[in-house]
């Protein structure tokens, strides 16, 4: 579905130059779940932007179901950090957003969003302004916001790390739970390991000075997974060491 | 505002009927404060009047001002009307150019290098060395008080609506690319709605300097206007009558701020619930 080929991204500031990705090549699947792990600086937020097509990177390919990505596509969508709702506009008009700039349908627009304001628990808050929401349901409102394009891929930077741990487990859950009812691939950036073991088929690990793929790790878990007690808490603690080993390793790495 | 957020646990009754009395006290205490702070201008005015005996030609008492005023107030609200006029008028035609220009230069590097010094020129000219000129050009009627009161107050809506184009948050300049909105479309729906917080500052900077420029430009050559009545006033030690065009002047600016404000509130609401937070 989506191939990254030797990508490299330098970066010219008036300081000098920063080498944020090195030959970075991945190949994600249709359907996938895929994590990107790594401390601050390792380059996995620049890697979405160019997958994105927000970025174009000093050299390398990133194609999407063959086609090589110039631009944002329509079967793309990102979903930020912050949840970057309009402060003016009500809860159903942010989500209906992406309806209005990338002219859908009206009516099935509005039928779909209601559909996926009450799968995510926001009945009844439709004409709240963002400022009177919590910031959980703010990004619930923003992932409706992204869901309601129908993206064939969902690309994720670090959506959940302003939550509170609790909150962040909830709408992990969430997020599994809506994304096995849709066909949907998702590359999802985190510095939590938690989150990574939580979500992924397959984490990748991440590398920093300069940015590049260390490992890729599969999570063979089923679904759906939490952090609490189940039949394969163990294997979840597995996994989550091995991350940790691997993240702790590029740390000795940076001090060099 | 006063809806409770939903991150709220229902408050009980007692605790609410609280924060309401709170928010009344609020709010009488931000009428009271203002007018007691005036009373006691005024009382301080009157008592030094009084204690060091001041010549009414150097400083009327507040009773001679209100006396002056009430000599003949239907001329003097005249006066003030057509200072007013003057100041709308000129704010108005200041907000037509200096938006326009401001979005030309915040979407143009190249347009903004060209024409910023020259806005900075024009700006640290002093205006008051100009108003004889535009009398010369334009004769003693409305016209040259309107372009004076431009010349004052265009400047800082140009740099305000110039900062507030540029400040749209960076997630929301993704979120408009990644959605493939076209640049009408992201100034339409992103950038505009976001300047508005800012060009309101500037508004509000603007508004007082257009006062100032209305009684500039009557300074210089007028036969209405209450510039023109604190240049007759002065010329004839009418002391008392110079202060009653003074307090207008004031009031004028007061009545216009807070009429900004108004519709900052009415029309920008977010902006206040976001700084509360």
């Amino acid at each position: 579905m989506i191939t990254v080929e030797g990508i490299d991204q330098e970066f010219v500031t008036s300081r000098g130059s920063v080498h944020a990705l090195s030959s970075v090549n991945l190949s994600i699947k249709e359907n996938e779940f895929v994590t990107l792990v790594g401390r601050s600086g390792c380059g996995k937020s620049t890697l979405l932007r160019i997958i994105a097509g927000l970025q174009t990177p000093t050299s390398g390919r990133v194609s999407i179901a063959g086609d090589q990505v110039l631009a944002p596509r329509k079967d793309v969508s990102m979903m930020f950090q912050r949840p970057a709702l309009l402060p003016w506009r009500t809860v159903v008009q942010n989500v209906m957003l992406s309806a209005e700039v990338m002219r859908l349908d009206r009516n099935r627009a509005r039928n779909r969003a209601q559909e996926l304001l009450s799968l995510t628990g926001l009945e009844g808050f439709e004409s709240k302004l963002p400022h009177e929401l919590s910031g959980g349901m703010q990004q619930r409102v923003s992932l409706c916001r992204s869901l309601l394009q129908e993206p064939s891929i969902l690309l994720m930077d670090e959506p959940f790390s302003a939550l509170d741990a609790l909150t962040r487990e909830e709408l992990a859950g969430e997020l599994q739970r809506i994304v096995m009812q849709h066909n949907t691939t998702i590359v999802f950036v985190t510095h939590s390991i938690e989150e990574a073991v939580l979500l992924a088929d397959r984490v990748v690990v991440m590398k920093a000075r300069p940015g590049r793929v260390r490992e890729i790790v599969p999570v063979d878990i089923p679904r759906p997974r939490s952090l609490g007690r189940s039949a394969y808490t163990a294997k979840i603690t597995e996994v989550s060491g091995q991350l940790h080993d691997l993240l702790q390793d590029t740390n000795e790495g940076d001090e060099k | 505002m006063t809806t409770p957020t939903v991150a709220e646990s229902l408050p009980n009754r007692s605790n609410r009927a609280a924060a309401k009395k709170a928010h009344q006290m609020a709010r009488v205490r931000s009428i009271l404060l203002p007018l007691f702070g005036v009373l006691l201008i005024f009382a301080i005015w009157w008592l030094s009047i009084i204690g060091f005996e001041i010549e009414k030609f150097l400083l009327p008492s507040p009773a001679d001002v209100w006396s002056s005023f009430m000599l003949n107030p239907q001329f003097i609200m005249v006066q003030t009307w057509v200072t007013l006029v003057e100041t709308l008028q000129g704010l108005i035609l200041a907000i037509l150019i200096a938006v326009p220009l401001a979005t030309i230069i915040a979407s143009s590097k190249v347009v903004e290098q060209m024409i910023y010094p020259l806005l900075l020129a024009i700006n640290a000219a002093p205006k008051v060395a100009i108003a004889p000129l535009l009398v010369v050009w334009m004769g003693f009627g409305q016209a040259p008080k309107v372009v004076m009161v431009v010349l004052l107050c265009f400047f800082p809506i140009v740099l305000a609506t110039t900062v507030g184009l540029r400040s749209t948050p960076s997630e929301f300049i993704e979120l408009a690319k990644s959605l493939g909105s076209n640049s009408l479309e992201t100034f339409m729906k992103f950038r505009a709605p976001f300047a508005l917080e800012q060009i309101f500052v500037g508004l509000k900077t603007a508004i007082s300097l257009a006062v100032i420029g209305a009684v500039i430009a009557e300074f210089v050559g007028a036969n209405q206007g209450l510039g023109y009545l604190i240049v007759q006033s002065g010329a004839s030690a009418n002391t008392a009558l110079a202060f009653v065009a003074i307090v207008l002047l004031a009031i004028i600016s007061i009545v216009l701020f807070y009429g900004l404000v108004l519709i900052e509130k009415l029309l920008i609401p977010w902006a206040e619930s976001q700084r509360a937070k």
